[in-house]
Protein backbone atom coordinates (compact mmCIF):
# COMPACT_ATOMS: atom_id res chain seq x y z
CA UNK A 1 0.00 0.00 0.00
CA UNK A 2 1.31 3.48 -1.17
CA UNK A 3 1.62 6.11 1.04
CA UNK A 4 -1.33 8.77 0.62
CA UNK A 5 1.75 11.49 1.23
CA UNK A 6 3.89 10.46 -2.30
CA UNK A 7 0.48 11.14 -4.11
CA UNK A 8 -0.60 14.92 -2.70
CA UNK A 9 3.40 15.91 -2.12
CA UNK A 10 4.57 18.09 -4.78
CA UNK A 11 6.86 16.96 -6.99
CA UNK A 12 10.64 18.94 -6.49
CA UNK A 13 11.38 20.59 -9.72
CA UNK A 14 14.37 18.58 -10.69
CA UNK A 15 13.43 15.15 -9.92
CA UNK A 16 11.64 12.38 -11.02
CA UNK A 17 8.25 11.14 -9.48
CA UNK A 18 9.09 7.55 -8.80
CA UNK A 19 4.84 6.75 -9.67
CA UNK A 20 5.23 9.25 -12.86
CA UNK A 21 7.91 6.99 -14.52
CA UNK A 22 6.32 5.16 -17.54
CA UNK A 23 6.69 1.55 -18.02
CA UNK A 24 9.01 0.12 -19.65
CA UNK A 25 7.87 -1.25 -23.81
CA UNK A 26 7.52 -5.39 -23.78
CA UNK A 27 10.08 -4.59 -26.71
CA UNK A 28 12.25 -2.72 -24.78
CA UNK A 29 12.17 -5.95 -21.98
CA UNK A 30 12.67 -8.50 -24.50
CA UNK A 31 15.71 -7.23 -26.10
CA UNK A 32 17.10 -6.61 -22.35
CA UNK A 33 15.95 -10.06 -21.87
CA UNK A 34 17.98 -11.60 -24.91
CA UNK A 35 20.95 -9.39 -24.05
CA UNK A 36 20.93 -10.61 -20.70
CA UNK A 37 20.87 -14.64 -22.37
CA UNK A 38 23.53 -14.35 -24.75
CA UNK A 39 25.97 -12.43 -21.95
CA UNK A 40 25.33 -15.27 -19.75
CA UNK A 41 25.98 -18.17 -22.59
CA UNK A 42 29.13 -16.38 -23.65
CA UNK A 43 30.59 -16.39 -20.18
CA UNK A 44 29.81 -19.50 -19.35
CA UNK A 45 32.31 -20.88 -21.66
CA UNK A 46 32.73 -25.25 -21.81
CA UNK A 47 35.15 -26.95 -19.79
CA UNK A 48 38.08 -27.45 -21.88
CA UNK A 49 40.85 -29.92 -21.24
CA UNK A 50 44.34 -28.89 -21.09
CA UNK A 51 46.03 -31.95 -20.97
CA UNK A 52 45.54 -35.57 -20.86
CA UNK A 53 48.69 -37.79 -19.80
CA UNK A 54 49.14 -41.35 -19.46
CA UNK A 55 49.99 -43.21 -16.57
CA UNK A 56 49.61 -46.31 -17.93
CA UNK A 57 51.62 -49.59 -15.80
CA UNK A 58 49.94 -52.52 -17.12
CA UNK A 59 50.47 -54.28 -20.37
CA UNK A 60 46.17 -54.46 -20.68
CA UNK A 61 45.20 -51.40 -18.59
CA UNK A 62 45.14 -47.77 -19.69
CA UNK A 63 45.27 -45.09 -17.43
CA UNK A 64 44.42 -41.36 -18.29
CA UNK A 65 44.72 -37.99 -16.20
CA UNK A 66 43.03 -35.78 -18.22
CA UNK A 67 43.12 -32.37 -16.56
CA UNK A 68 40.17 -30.16 -17.32
CA UNK A 69 39.85 -26.20 -16.50
CA UNK A 70 36.46 -26.58 -15.39
CA UNK A 71 33.51 -29.20 -14.01
CA UNK A 72 31.39 -31.09 -16.73
CA UNK A 73 27.56 -32.03 -16.82
CA UNK A 74 27.88 -35.53 -15.16
CA UNK A 75 27.46 -37.50 -18.15
CA UNK A 76 29.82 -35.24 -20.24
CA UNK A 77 32.53 -37.19 -18.49
CA UNK A 78 31.14 -40.19 -20.40
CA UNK A 79 30.66 -38.64 -23.67
CA UNK A 80 34.16 -37.26 -23.85
CA UNK A 81 35.89 -40.92 -23.15
CA UNK A 82 33.92 -42.53 -25.51
CA UNK A 83 34.70 -39.45 -28.37
CA UNK A 84 38.52 -40.15 -27.00
CA UNK A 85 38.62 -44.19 -27.30
CA UNK A 86 36.92 -43.90 -30.29
CA UNK A 87 38.90 -41.81 -31.83
CA UNK A 88 42.28 -43.29 -30.59
CA UNK A 89 40.82 -46.81 -31.41
CA UNK A 90 41.22 -48.37 -28.04
CA UNK A 91 38.69 -51.01 -28.85
CA UNK A 92 41.42 -52.30 -31.38
CA UNK A 93 44.56 -51.14 -30.67
CA UNK A 94 46.97 -51.16 -28.00
CA UNK A 95 49.51 -48.16 -28.49
CA UNK A 96 52.06 -49.78 -26.63
CA UNK A 97 51.45 -53.24 -26.58
CA UNK A 98 50.84 -54.60 -29.82
CA UNK A 99 48.52 -57.77 -30.04
CA UNK A 100 47.58 -57.49 -26.10
CA UNK A 101 43.91 -56.29 -26.11
CA UNK A 102 42.73 -53.36 -23.90
CA UNK A 103 41.05 -54.91 -20.99
CA UNK A 104 40.34 -51.89 -19.10
CA UNK A 105 40.64 -48.09 -19.43
CA UNK A 106 40.67 -45.89 -16.61
CA UNK A 107 40.25 -41.98 -16.85
CA UNK A 108 40.75 -39.95 -14.02
CA UNK A 109 39.12 -36.10 -13.82
CA UNK A 110 41.38 -33.15 -12.31
CA UNK A 111 39.93 -29.99 -12.33
CA UNK A 112 43.03 -27.50 -12.32
CA UNK A 113 42.57 -23.75 -11.83
CA UNK A 114 44.51 -20.46 -11.50
CA UNK A 115 45.08 -19.99 -7.48
CA UNK A 116 43.44 -23.37 -6.53
CA UNK A 117 45.20 -26.42 -5.65
CA UNK A 118 44.17 -29.77 -8.66
CA UNK A 119 41.17 -31.69 -7.71
CA UNK A 120 40.42 -35.27 -8.75
CA UNK A 121 36.46 -34.55 -9.57
CA UNK A 122 35.44 -37.65 -11.89
CA UNK A 123 36.84 -41.39 -12.08
CA UNK A 124 35.41 -43.85 -15.42
CA UNK A 125 36.13 -47.68 -15.91
CA UNK A 126 35.84 -48.91 -19.62
CA UNK A 127 35.74 -52.38 -19.44
CA UNK A 128 36.47 -54.98 -22.57
CA UNK A 129 33.00 -56.21 -23.19
CA UNK A 130 32.83 -60.22 -22.09
CA UNK A 131 30.63 -60.81 -25.37
CA UNK A 132 32.30 -59.03 -28.10
CA UNK A 133 35.73 -57.98 -27.39
CA UNK A 134 36.16 -55.31 -29.99
CA UNK A 135 34.08 -53.05 -27.42
CA UNK A 136 34.36 -51.32 -24.51
CA UNK A 137 31.58 -51.48 -21.52
CA UNK A 138 31.22 -48.09 -19.40
CA UNK A 139 31.16 -49.09 -16.32
CA UNK A 140 30.16 -46.63 -13.78
CA UNK A 141 31.32 -42.78 -13.72
CA UNK A 142 32.30 -41.98 -10.12
CA UNK A 143 31.40 -37.73 -9.35
CA UNK A 144 33.77 -36.96 -6.55
CA UNK A 145 36.89 -36.74 -4.97
CA UNK A 146 36.43 -38.47 -1.29
CA UNK A 147 37.93 -41.75 -2.64
CA UNK A 148 41.52 -42.12 -2.47
CA UNK A 149 43.22 -42.82 -5.75
CA UNK A 150 44.96 -46.09 -3.71
CA UNK A 151 41.42 -47.39 -4.28
CA UNK A 152 40.91 -46.55 -7.56
CA UNK A 153 43.79 -48.42 -8.67
CA UNK A 154 42.63 -51.54 -6.76
CA UNK A 155 41.58 -54.01 -8.63
CA UNK B 1 -25.53 -28.53 1.11
CA UNK B 2 -23.35 -25.91 1.53
CA UNK B 3 -20.28 -24.99 -1.39
CA UNK B 4 -18.26 -26.14 1.18
CA UNK B 5 -19.70 -29.43 1.77
CA UNK B 6 -19.66 -29.72 -1.73
CA UNK B 7 -15.83 -29.25 -2.40
CA UNK B 8 -14.60 -31.12 1.06
CA UNK B 9 -16.69 -34.46 -0.75
CA UNK B 10 -15.16 -33.90 -3.47
CA UNK B 11 -11.70 -33.56 -2.51
CA UNK B 12 -12.02 -36.61 -0.20
CA UNK B 13 -13.37 -38.88 -3.75
CA UNK B 14 -10.31 -37.04 -5.51
CA UNK B 15 -8.07 -38.62 -2.87
CA UNK B 16 -9.42 -41.65 -2.61
CA UNK B 17 -9.67 -42.48 -6.29
CA UNK B 18 -6.09 -41.40 -6.43
CA UNK B 19 -5.40 -43.57 -3.56
CA UNK B 20 -7.12 -46.32 -5.43
CA UNK B 21 -5.14 -46.03 -8.36
CA UNK B 22 -1.83 -45.78 -7.12
CA UNK B 23 -2.22 -49.09 -4.94
CA UNK B 24 -3.82 -50.70 -7.68
CA UNK B 25 -0.78 -49.22 -10.29
CA UNK B 26 1.66 -50.38 -7.19
CA UNK B 27 0.16 -53.72 -7.14
CA UNK B 28 0.19 -54.77 -10.81
CA UNK B 29 3.27 -52.64 -11.79
CA UNK B 30 5.45 -55.01 -9.40
CA UNK B 31 4.94 -57.38 -11.72
CA UNK B 32 5.66 -55.01 -14.90
CA UNK B 33 8.86 -53.71 -13.42
CA UNK B 34 10.60 -56.40 -12.10
CA UNK B 35 11.30 -59.72 -13.46
CA UNK B 36 11.18 -62.11 -10.57
CA UNK B 37 8.76 -62.12 -7.32
CA UNK B 38 9.93 -64.64 -4.07
CA UNK B 39 8.12 -65.21 -1.09
CA UNK B 40 10.21 -64.85 2.40
CA UNK B 41 9.50 -65.06 5.86
CA UNK B 42 9.67 -60.83 6.15
CA UNK B 43 7.54 -60.27 2.98
CA UNK B 44 7.66 -60.35 -0.74
CA UNK B 45 10.35 -59.70 -2.51
CA UNK B 46 10.43 -58.64 -6.17
CA UNK B 47 13.64 -57.73 -7.80
CA UNK B 48 15.45 -58.06 -11.56
CA UNK B 49 18.54 -59.52 -10.12
CA UNK B 50 19.71 -63.67 -11.34
CA UNK B 51 17.58 -66.03 -9.87
CA UNK B 52 20.54 -67.19 -7.44
CA UNK B 53 21.41 -63.71 -5.74
CA UNK B 54 17.56 -63.33 -5.37
CA UNK B 55 17.86 -66.64 -3.70
CA UNK B 56 20.66 -65.14 -1.58
CA UNK B 57 18.33 -61.93 -0.37
CA UNK B 58 15.82 -64.57 0.35
CA UNK B 59 17.74 -66.92 2.49
CA UNK B 60 19.00 -63.82 4.51
CA UNK B 61 16.17 -62.06 4.93
CA UNK B 62 14.84 -65.06 6.69
CA UNK B 63 17.48 -65.10 8.82
CA UNK B 64 17.00 -61.57 9.50
CA UNK B 65 13.45 -61.53 10.12
CA UNK B 66 14.86 -64.75 13.00
CA UNK B 67 16.94 -62.50 14.07
CA UNK B 68 14.97 -59.45 14.96
CA UNK B 69 12.38 -60.95 16.09
CA UNK B 70 14.48 -63.29 18.75
CA UNK B 71 15.78 -59.79 19.98
CA UNK B 72 12.62 -57.92 19.76
CA UNK B 73 10.29 -60.31 20.61
CA UNK B 74 7.44 -57.68 22.07
CA UNK B 75 7.65 -55.36 19.37
CA UNK B 76 7.95 -57.91 16.76
CA UNK B 77 4.64 -59.74 17.84
CA UNK B 78 2.32 -57.69 15.45
CA UNK B 79 4.82 -57.35 12.44
CA UNK B 80 3.05 -58.04 8.93
CA UNK B 81 4.44 -59.17 6.04
CA UNK B 82 6.27 -56.41 4.06
CA UNK B 83 6.86 -55.75 0.10
CA UNK B 84 10.88 -55.39 -0.52
CA UNK B 85 11.58 -54.00 -3.79
CA UNK B 86 15.49 -54.67 -4.66
CA UNK B 87 17.81 -52.75 -7.57
CA UNK B 88 16.08 -51.81 -10.62
CA UNK B 89 17.03 -52.27 -14.06
CA UNK B 90 20.25 -49.42 -14.70
CA UNK B 91 21.68 -51.23 -11.77
CA UNK B 92 24.92 -52.31 -13.49
CA UNK B 93 25.46 -50.15 -16.75
CA UNK B 94 26.23 -46.74 -17.37
CA UNK B 95 26.25 -45.75 -13.77
CA UNK B 96 26.56 -42.19 -12.00
CA UNK B 97 28.34 -42.63 -8.82
CA UNK B 98 28.02 -39.63 -6.56
CA UNK B 99 30.20 -39.19 -4.08
CA UNK B 100 27.19 -39.38 -1.62
CA UNK B 101 26.26 -42.65 -3.06
CA UNK B 102 28.82 -45.41 -3.07
CA UNK B 103 26.86 -46.88 -0.80
CA UNK B 104 23.80 -49.07 -0.99
CA UNK B 105 20.57 -47.31 -0.65
CA UNK B 106 17.29 -47.98 0.89
CA UNK B 107 14.25 -46.89 1.71
CA UNK B 108 11.57 -47.37 3.72
CA UNK B 109 7.77 -46.76 3.34
CA UNK B 110 5.44 -47.38 6.56
CA UNK B 111 2.55 -46.33 4.67
CA UNK B 112 2.99 -48.75 2.16
CA UNK B 113 4.63 -51.47 4.48
CA UNK B 114 7.48 -51.34 1.68
CA UNK B 115 11.29 -51.43 1.30
CA UNK B 116 13.42 -50.39 -1.08
CA UNK B 117 16.90 -51.30 -1.55
CA UNK B 118 19.54 -50.34 -4.34
CA UNK B 119 22.90 -52.84 -3.95
CA UNK B 120 25.65 -51.71 -5.30
CA UNK B 121 27.31 -53.35 -8.70
CA UNK B 122 30.11 -55.22 -7.46
CA UNK B 123 32.87 -53.13 -9.92
CA UNK B 124 31.53 -50.21 -7.60
CA UNK B 125 32.15 -52.35 -4.57
CA UNK B 126 35.14 -53.07 -5.79
CA UNK B 127 36.73 -49.97 -6.58
CA UNK B 128 35.07 -47.06 -4.78
CA UNK B 129 34.17 -49.20 -1.22
CA UNK B 130 36.07 -47.68 1.76
CA UNK B 131 35.78 -50.70 3.47
CA UNK B 132 36.94 -53.99 1.90
CA UNK B 133 34.57 -56.09 1.60
CA UNK B 134 31.63 -53.80 1.77
CA UNK B 135 28.77 -54.37 3.80
CA UNK B 136 26.04 -55.66 1.41
CA UNK B 137 23.03 -56.45 3.21
CA UNK B 138 23.39 -53.86 6.23
CA UNK B 139 21.05 -51.15 4.28
CA UNK B 140 18.61 -53.75 4.06
CA UNK B 141 18.59 -55.04 7.35
CA UNK B 142 18.48 -51.22 8.30
CA UNK B 143 15.19 -51.04 6.19
CA UNK B 144 13.54 -53.97 7.36
CA UNK B 145 14.48 -52.94 11.09
CA UNK B 146 12.46 -49.55 10.37
CA UNK B 147 9.31 -51.84 9.58
CA UNK B 148 9.25 -54.05 12.83
CA UNK B 149 9.64 -50.68 14.62
CA UNK B 150 7.27 -48.63 12.84
CA UNK B 151 4.89 -49.31 14.68
CA UNK B 152 6.46 -48.33 18.15
CA UNK B 153 4.24 -45.13 19.97
CA UNK B 154 7.70 -44.14 21.41
CA UNK B 155 9.74 -43.83 18.18
CA UNK B 156 6.92 -41.95 16.23
CA UNK B 157 8.24 -38.33 14.70
CA UNK B 158 11.46 -39.25 16.69
CA UNK B 159 13.41 -39.35 13.54
CA UNK B 160 16.76 -39.84 15.95
CA UNK B 161 15.48 -42.27 17.30
CA UNK B 162 13.68 -43.66 14.74
CA UNK B 163 17.38 -44.04 12.96
CA UNK B 164 19.52 -45.03 16.07
CA UNK B 165 16.99 -48.39 16.22
CA UNK B 166 17.67 -49.21 12.49
CA UNK B 167 21.33 -48.37 13.34
CA UNK B 168 21.58 -50.37 16.04
CA UNK B 169 20.32 -53.56 14.28
CA UNK B 170 21.66 -52.66 10.79
CA UNK B 171 25.40 -54.22 12.21
CA UNK B 172 24.31 -57.48 12.86
CA UNK B 173 26.26 -60.80 11.37
CA UNK B 174 25.75 -64.09 10.53
CA UNK B 175 27.59 -66.23 13.03
CA UNK B 176 29.31 -69.34 11.55
CA UNK B 177 26.19 -71.55 13.31
CA UNK B 178 23.95 -68.90 12.04
CA UNK B 179 23.52 -67.14 14.80
CA UNK B 180 22.23 -63.66 14.68
CA UNK B 181 25.12 -61.68 16.34
CA UNK B 182 24.65 -57.57 17.11
CA UNK B 183 28.39 -56.59 17.33
CA UNK B 184 29.02 -54.81 20.79
CA UNK B 185 29.46 -51.25 18.83
CA UNK B 186 28.78 -50.14 15.00
CA UNK B 187 32.48 -49.15 14.39
CA UNK B 188 31.79 -46.49 11.34
CA UNK B 189 29.07 -44.80 13.81
CA UNK B 190 31.94 -44.75 16.97
CA UNK B 191 34.23 -43.60 14.86
CA UNK B 192 32.58 -40.18 13.60
CA UNK B 193 30.50 -39.25 16.77
CA UNK B 194 33.54 -39.76 18.52
CA UNK B 195 35.77 -37.52 15.62
CA UNK B 196 32.79 -34.77 16.19
CA UNK B 197 33.41 -34.74 19.77
CA UNK B 198 36.90 -34.15 19.61
CA UNK B 199 36.66 -31.28 16.82
CA UNK B 200 34.46 -29.63 18.85
CA UNK B 201 35.08 -29.82 22.52
CA UNK B 202 32.42 -30.76 25.23
CA UNK B 203 30.40 -28.12 24.77
CA UNK B 204 29.43 -27.60 21.20
CA UNK B 205 29.01 -31.12 20.72
CA UNK B 206 26.74 -31.18 23.30
CA UNK B 207 24.81 -28.59 21.54
CA UNK B 208 24.92 -30.50 18.62
CA UNK B 209 23.66 -33.61 20.12
CA UNK B 210 20.98 -31.32 21.37
CA UNK B 211 20.26 -30.32 17.86
CA UNK B 212 19.24 -33.64 16.50
CA UNK B 213 17.40 -34.80 19.00
CA UNK B 214 14.86 -32.03 18.36
CA UNK B 215 15.18 -31.55 15.13
CA UNK B 216 12.44 -31.89 12.82
CA UNK B 217 11.75 -33.99 10.17
CA UNK B 218 12.99 -31.89 7.20
CA UNK B 219 15.74 -30.71 9.57
CA UNK B 220 17.37 -34.16 9.84
CA UNK B 221 16.77 -35.61 6.65
CA UNK B 222 18.08 -32.36 5.04
CA UNK B 223 20.43 -32.99 2.40
CA UNK B 224 23.16 -31.38 3.00
CA UNK B 225 25.86 -33.78 3.38
CA UNK B 226 25.61 -34.06 7.34
CA UNK B 227 22.63 -37.02 7.23
CA UNK B 228 25.51 -39.53 8.04
CA UNK B 229 26.63 -37.56 11.13
CA UNK B 230 23.26 -37.26 12.43
CA UNK B 231 22.84 -41.04 12.09
CA UNK B 232 26.04 -41.36 13.26
CA UNK B 233 25.24 -39.36 16.69
CA UNK B 234 21.60 -40.90 16.58
CA UNK B 235 23.12 -44.59 17.33
CA UNK B 236 25.88 -43.26 19.87
CA UNK B 237 23.10 -41.84 22.15
CA UNK B 238 21.30 -44.83 21.96
CA UNK B 239 24.18 -47.25 22.24
CA UNK B 240 25.23 -44.96 25.46
CA UNK B 241 22.33 -44.98 27.14
CA UNK B 242 20.98 -48.89 26.66
CA UNK B 243 24.22 -49.62 28.03
CA UNK B 244 23.69 -47.86 31.10
CA UNK B 245 19.80 -49.81 31.26
CA UNK B 246 19.55 -53.57 32.32
CA UNK B 247 17.51 -56.37 31.54
CA UNK B 248 17.17 -58.03 27.70
CA UNK B 249 18.43 -55.74 24.65
CA UNK B 250 14.69 -54.85 23.79
CA UNK B 251 13.82 -53.78 27.32
CA UNK B 252 16.75 -51.64 27.31
CA UNK B 253 16.19 -50.19 24.21
CA UNK B 254 12.77 -49.59 24.91
CA UNK B 255 13.82 -47.86 28.07
CA UNK B 256 15.62 -45.94 26.44
CA UNK B 257 12.36 -45.06 23.76
CA UNK B 258 10.30 -43.94 26.73
CA UNK B 259 12.52 -41.14 28.11
CA UNK B 260 11.22 -38.05 26.61
CA UNK B 261 13.74 -35.53 24.62
CA UNK B 262 14.68 -33.54 27.25
CA UNK B 263 15.30 -36.13 29.63
CA UNK B 264 18.10 -37.65 27.13
CA UNK B 265 19.28 -34.14 26.28
CA UNK B 266 19.75 -33.92 30.04
CA UNK B 267 22.23 -37.21 29.94
CA UNK B 268 24.58 -35.76 26.72
CA UNK B 269 27.16 -35.41 28.84
CA UNK B 270 27.30 -39.48 29.54
CA UNK B 271 26.79 -40.12 25.98
CA UNK B 272 30.12 -37.68 25.60
CA UNK B 273 32.20 -39.82 28.28
CA UNK B 274 31.03 -43.27 26.87
CA UNK B 275 32.80 -42.34 23.75
CA UNK B 276 36.33 -42.10 25.53
CA UNK B 277 38.06 -45.39 24.61
CA UNK B 278 39.64 -45.61 21.48
CA UNK B 279 38.09 -47.93 18.91
CA UNK B 280 41.16 -50.25 19.90
CA UNK B 281 40.56 -50.68 23.52
CA UNK B 282 37.17 -51.37 22.43
CA UNK B 283 38.20 -54.15 19.96
CA UNK B 284 40.99 -55.53 22.43
CA UNK B 285 38.45 -56.33 24.74
CA UNK B 286 36.09 -57.67 22.18
CA UNK B 287 38.44 -59.81 20.95
CA UNK B 288 38.39 -61.58 23.32
CA UNK B 289 35.30 -63.14 23.58
CA UNK B 290 34.12 -65.80 21.29
CA UNK B 291 31.32 -64.61 19.68
CA UNK B 292 32.86 -61.63 18.33
CA UNK B 293 36.46 -62.70 17.77
CA UNK B 294 36.11 -62.75 13.42
CA UNK B 295 34.12 -59.60 13.76
CA UNK B 296 36.81 -57.71 15.71
CA UNK B 297 39.82 -59.20 13.68
CA UNK B 298 38.13 -57.86 10.28
CA UNK B 299 37.09 -54.62 12.11
CA UNK B 300 40.64 -53.72 13.48
CA UNK B 301 42.36 -54.61 10.57
CA UNK B 302 40.53 -52.28 8.82
CA UNK B 303 41.86 -49.36 11.26
CA UNK B 304 45.13 -47.49 11.05
CA UNK B 305 46.05 -49.17 14.48
CA UNK B 306 46.63 -52.77 15.15
CA UNK B 307 47.96 -55.02 17.77
CA UNK B 308 49.19 -57.95 15.45
CA UNK B 309 50.30 -60.11 17.82
CA UNK B 310 47.05 -59.87 19.85
CA UNK B 311 45.23 -60.56 15.98
CA UNK B 312 47.22 -63.77 15.42
CA UNK B 313 46.56 -65.38 18.30
CA UNK B 314 42.72 -64.94 17.81
CA UNK B 315 42.96 -65.95 14.19
CA UNK B 316 44.78 -68.71 15.23
CA UNK B 317 42.46 -70.03 17.87
CA UNK B 318 39.48 -69.37 14.95
CA UNK B 319 41.86 -71.44 12.03
CA UNK B 320 40.26 -75.02 13.05
CA UNK B 321 36.53 -73.82 13.46
CA UNK B 322 34.10 -73.97 10.87
CA UNK B 323 35.11 -71.85 8.03
CA UNK B 324 38.24 -70.73 10.05
CA UNK B 325 41.05 -71.49 7.29
CA UNK B 326 38.95 -69.70 4.47
CA UNK B 327 38.34 -66.65 6.74
CA UNK B 328 41.50 -66.71 8.80
CA UNK B 329 44.52 -66.69 6.32
CA UNK B 330 43.98 -64.13 4.37
CA UNK B 331 43.34 -62.07 7.89
CA UNK B 332 47.31 -63.43 8.69
CA UNK B 333 47.82 -62.29 5.08
CA UNK B 334 46.82 -58.73 5.76
CA UNK B 335 48.10 -58.47 9.48
CA UNK B 336 51.85 -59.19 8.96
CA UNK B 337 52.49 -57.26 5.52
CA UNK B 338 50.98 -54.20 6.89
CA UNK B 339 52.61 -51.01 7.88
CA UNK B 340 52.87 -50.94 12.05
CA UNK B 341 51.78 -54.26 12.20
CA UNK B 342 53.40 -54.22 16.30
CA UNK B 343 54.71 -57.38 14.89
CA UNK B 344 58.53 -58.47 16.00
CA UNK B 345 60.70 -59.86 13.25
CA UNK B 346 60.64 -63.18 14.20
CA UNK B 347 57.51 -63.62 14.51
CA UNK B 348 56.38 -61.82 10.93
CA UNK B 349 58.95 -64.16 9.35
CA UNK B 350 57.38 -67.22 10.88
CA UNK B 351 53.66 -65.97 10.02
CA UNK B 352 55.17 -64.92 6.32
CA UNK B 353 56.76 -68.50 5.98
CA UNK B 354 53.08 -70.00 6.61
CA UNK B 355 51.60 -67.47 4.11
CA UNK B 356 53.55 -68.92 1.47
CA UNK B 357 53.09 -72.65 2.48
CA UNK B 358 49.50 -71.97 1.96
CA UNK B 359 49.84 -70.27 -1.26
CA UNK B 360 51.78 -73.27 -2.90
CA UNK B 361 50.29 -76.23 -0.58
CA UNK B 362 47.02 -74.97 0.54
CA UNK B 363 43.26 -75.63 -0.34
CA UNK B 364 42.22 -73.63 -3.76
CA UNK B 365 39.95 -72.05 -2.03
CA UNK B 366 42.44 -70.54 1.05
CA UNK B 367 44.48 -69.87 -1.72
CA UNK B 368 42.03 -67.91 -3.88
CA UNK B 369 41.05 -65.70 -0.77
CA UNK B 370 44.75 -64.95 -0.02
CA UNK B 371 45.36 -63.58 -3.40
CA UNK B 372 42.64 -61.60 -3.21
CA UNK B 373 43.46 -60.04 -0.24
CA UNK B 374 47.38 -58.84 -1.05
CA UNK B 375 47.22 -55.13 -1.39
CA UNK B 376 50.31 -53.15 -2.29
CA UNK B 377 51.72 -53.26 2.02
CA UNK B 378 54.79 -52.32 3.14
CA UNK B 379 56.20 -56.08 2.91
CA UNK B 380 53.95 -58.14 0.33
CA UNK B 381 56.96 -57.76 -1.88
CA UNK B 382 58.37 -60.73 -0.25
CA UNK B 383 55.20 -62.65 -1.67
CA UNK B 384 56.15 -61.97 -5.62
CA UNK B 385 58.32 -64.68 -6.02
CA UNK B 386 55.95 -67.61 -4.64
CA UNK B 387 52.50 -66.03 -6.79
CA UNK B 388 54.82 -65.61 -9.85
CA UNK B 389 54.88 -69.46 -9.38
CA UNK B 390 50.92 -69.69 -8.98
CA UNK B 391 50.87 -68.00 -12.79
CA UNK B 392 51.78 -71.85 -13.61
CA UNK B 393 49.46 -73.57 -11.83
CA UNK B 394 46.79 -75.72 -13.47
CA UNK B 395 43.71 -74.12 -11.94
CA UNK B 396 43.03 -71.32 -14.46
CA UNK B 397 41.12 -69.23 -11.83
CA UNK B 398 44.28 -69.39 -8.90
CA UNK B 399 46.50 -67.46 -12.24
CA UNK B 400 44.18 -65.22 -13.09
CA UNK B 401 44.04 -64.00 -8.99
CA UNK B 402 47.75 -64.42 -8.46
CA UNK B 403 48.09 -62.16 -11.73
CA UNK B 404 45.85 -59.32 -10.16
CA UNK B 405 48.04 -60.20 -7.12
CA UNK B 406 51.14 -59.32 -8.77
CA UNK B 407 49.53 -55.89 -10.56
CA UNK B 408 49.07 -54.80 -7.20
CA UNK B 409 52.07 -54.65 -5.62
CA UNK B 410 54.47 -54.81 -8.51
CA UNK B 411 55.70 -51.96 -10.75
CA UNK B 412 56.38 -54.80 -13.74
CA UNK B 413 53.85 -54.60 -16.38
CA UNK B 414 52.08 -57.56 -16.68
CA UNK B 415 48.89 -58.49 -18.37
CA UNK B 416 45.82 -58.31 -15.76
CA UNK B 417 42.70 -60.19 -17.61
CA UNK B 418 41.75 -62.72 -16.13
CA UNK B 419 39.92 -64.35 -19.26
CA UNK B 420 43.94 -64.21 -20.86
CA UNK B 421 44.98 -66.16 -17.60
CA UNK B 422 42.07 -68.88 -17.42
CA UNK B 423 41.46 -69.01 -20.87
CA UNK B 424 44.61 -68.11 -23.30
CA UNK B 425 47.06 -71.21 -24.65
CA UNK B 426 50.14 -72.17 -22.38
CA UNK B 427 52.18 -70.59 -24.98
CA UNK B 428 51.41 -67.41 -24.30
CA UNK B 429 50.78 -67.60 -20.67
CA UNK B 430 54.19 -69.10 -20.58
CA UNK B 431 55.57 -66.04 -22.26
CA UNK B 432 54.75 -64.16 -19.66
CA UNK B 433 55.94 -66.26 -17.00
CA UNK B 434 59.22 -65.83 -18.28
CA UNK B 435 59.39 -62.55 -18.57
CA UNK B 436 58.12 -62.55 -14.89
CA UNK B 437 61.07 -64.90 -14.66
CA UNK B 438 63.43 -63.07 -16.14
CA UNK B 439 62.61 -59.69 -14.25
CA UNK B 440 62.76 -61.94 -10.93
CA UNK B 441 66.62 -62.29 -11.11
CA UNK B 442 67.40 -59.37 -12.96
CA UNK B 443 69.76 -57.32 -10.35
Amino acid sequence: MQSPHLRTAPALPGRVDLDSRPLPHPVSLLLIAFCICCGCSTMHLKPTVTDIADYSREKDIRTYLVTVDSKMEDRAYQNWTQQHIEENRLCLENPEYEGIPIYEIHYHFVLRRAGYRPRRIAFLIWRQSAEDPSKMNHLFTYIGSSVSMQNWLLR
Amino acid sequence: MTDNNMFTRTLRRLLLLLLVSGMLSFSTGCGIIYRHRLESPAGTIWTNEDMATARVYQDDLAWMQAGLKDHLPKTSKDVEAVTILIGSDDLHSNRIVREQEVHTAGWYNRMLSMVQFKPISMAEIQFLSREGEAPHHGTLLHELTHHFTSSQPDLRSRWWLTEAFACYFETAFRAQDDRFVIPPLHVENYRTTRRKLRELGSERFSQLVDEVIHSSWLEFYRNDGEAPLRYAISWSILWALQNQMSGTLEHRLMQVAQLDDDEVSSRIQDVATSLGPSLSSHFRSSIAQEPFRRWSVEQWLSSDRIDGRLILIAIENELSGDGGEIWGWPCVAQTIFRWGSGLDRSNRLRWQRKIEQQLREGPLQVRLAICRVIRNYRRSGSLIAVLVELLEEEEGELRAAAAMALSRISNHPTIVNPAFWINAPAKERDREVTEWRLWLDSP
